[in-house]
């Protein structure tokens, strides 16, 4: 031991290790379905808000399949800001979609998407209450992991849990929507609901050959209660 | 807030989330054997929204915002002209509710009228403020403080920095700052913000404007706007229009409204005090400057 080592660089000799606290899980509240969903009760949603600090709202959900799929999005809400130009009565909604890690969409579909959710919540929020002003939505995609690759099918996947991620950020941004606003997906059509599915807000399709557009609408209304009562849920 | 004892508040739900039906628009009460038409207006976070019942249109007042019920009674003399222009429809209305079938007997009706709202005190609520967040937008009549921009012979341009009585949002209404997701055409501080600090370089604040006719009441047309408002000045004004794309229409005729603060020599020297609704000095040169100063009391 006197013989003192030079080849490296040491510590003072009266050191000691770190001691780090030990890590204490991190409780989340989660909010499952348990039971009502289709695929034997496996469908699972994890819903959390106010996240991001510097929007006016934000959320965060997770939505489980009892399969492989998984679609993580987060959405924020800036707004309402002053807008430049001619005069506008009423809020104008801009919704930016985008894959915040890997890319499978192109241009042309993410800007499909940006129209498809911008024409639902413009016939939801309550734009007439924001004269002048413009309310943004920033809406991530942070993971998608499905079976299926078309990419149809991926798109059709991940558009409920976008519209429901939405909906919970304005909620928390205290911008005024006239309901909560979700959405139900079969095959390759989604159906976005509200008033507890006595309104349609939007109909995306990427089925060419629907025979019974009834039964498909019955069909997303099912699972769209079943998304609105989580919702309503974590609200209560 | 007063949540009233009346009958027909007892249904009303504590605590709701947007699309909740809160209540109808009309509704009758029975106070000392005397019929009582009540009239629900909407106030802030709900909406009146057209629902279609048993075959029967039903107007009915929805939440639009999370939050907590409030109702509050409206003075009758200030809905009194709105009132008047729909007393044919208070008795349309009533004639198709099935608690309204004996109301139209003729004998005098008392109509009272009562504001409901949705606010949440959770997030957006302060001590300092007794009215309740909604939005921050400037309404008509709303008393706002305002920056001034710049001047000239006609007008004074300012850029509104809060409304009185409402909290600011998050993001102050004007996007966002620091590190995150930026709003399109970028932002300013949201928790940093500060009524020195918001830029106008930036150009992201609701801007105003202020006639030189609008600078006071009286002797309005030989108003000098340099003798009233420097650049730098914190004003107090009260909206009068929603304005044009990118303007409001804001006054400070009323003895409550002008500056409250300013620093001498274009803000160069050090902040002012009012002595007289014209003047301002410096307390420390004792340097005298014109200005249109608000009644601080």
């Amino acid at each position: 031991m006197s013989v003192q080592d030079r080849r490296r660089i040491l510590g003072p000799a009266e050191a000691k290790p770190l001691q780090f606290a030990a890590i204490t899980p991190v409780r989340t509240v989660e909010n499952r379905d348990d039971g009502n969903g289709n695929k034997s009760g496996k469908e699972s949603v994890f819903i959390s808000t106010d996240l991001v600090t510097n929007a006016n709202g934000s959320s965060y959900l997770e939505y489980m399949d009892g399969t492989s799929d998984q679609v993580l999005v987060m959405s924020s809400v800036f707004g309402p800001r002053p807008l430049r130009g001619s005069f506008q009565s009423k809020a104008s909604v801009s919704i930016q979609f985008k894959e915040v890690t890997l890319e499978h969409l192109n241009t042309g579909e993410i800007k499909e998407i940006c129209t498809f959710l911008t024409n639902v919540f413009n016939a939801v929020i309550n734009v007439e209450k924001y004269p002048k002003s413009g309310i943004d939505i920033f809406i991530d995609l942070i993971q998608h992991s499905n079976s299926n690759p078309t990419e149809e099918a991926n798109i059709v996947n991940i558009l409920p849990t976008c519209i429901n991620s939405i909906t919970m950020a304005l909620v928390d941004a205290g911008i005024e929507i006239i309901d909560l606003v979700s959405a139900g997906s079969k095959d390759n059509s989604v159906v976005a609901f509200i008033r507890n599915g006595h309104e349609i807000v939007g109909i995306w399709s990427d089925d060419d050959n629907v025979t019974d557009i009834s039964k498909l609408i019955e069909e997303c209304k099912a699972k769209y209660l079943v998304n609105k009562q989580t919702l309503v849920q974590y609200l209560k | 807030m007063h949540r009233y004892k009346m009958k027909p508040f007892k249904n009303f739900p504590q605590t709701v989330i947007p699309g909740d039906l809160i209540c109808p628009i009309f509704d009758v009460d029975d106070d000392n054997k005397q019929e009582v038409v009540i009239r629900f207006l909407t106030g802030t976070g709900c909406k009146q929204e057209n629902f279609r019942v048993n075959g029967k249109n039903v107007d009915i007042i929805v939440a639009t915002l999370k939050g907590s019920v409030s109702v509050e009674e409206v003075p009758a003399d200030i809905i009194e002209d709105d009132d008047q222009e729909d007393s044919e429809n208070t008795t349309f209305v009533e004639s198709h509710e099935t608690t309204g079938g004996d109301a139209s007997s003729g004998n005098s009706r008392v109509i009272k009228s009562f504001k409901v709202s949705v606010s949440n005190p959770s997030k957006f609520a302060s001590k300092y403020v007794d009215d309740q967040f909604v939005n921050n937008l400037p309404q008509e009549g709303d008393i706002v403080l305002a920056r001034v921009t710049r001047i000239s012979l006609q007008r004074i341009t300012v850029e509104i920095l809060a409304v009185e009585n409402s909290p600011l949002p998050i993001d102050s209404g004007v996007g966002s700052n620091g590190t995150g997701i930026i709003a399109a055409a970028g932002g300013s501080g949201a928790s940093t913000f500060s009524v020195s600090q918001v830029s106008a370089d930036l150009g992201e604040t609701f801007r105003g404007i202020i006639r030189s006719q609008d600078v006071r009441a009286t002797d309005r047309d030989r108003v000098k706007v340099m003798e009233s408002f420097k650049p730098g000045d914190i004003i107090r004004a009260q909206v009068l229009s929603l304005g044009d794309g990118t303007h409001y229409y804001l006054t400070t005729a009323r003895n409550d409204l002008g500056v409250v603060f300013a620093k001498s020599s274009n803000g160069a020297g050090e902040q002012m005090y009012a002595i007289d609704w014209q003047t301002m000095i410096s307390p420390k040169t004792g340097v005298a400057e014109k200005r249109k100063c608000a009644k601080p009391f």
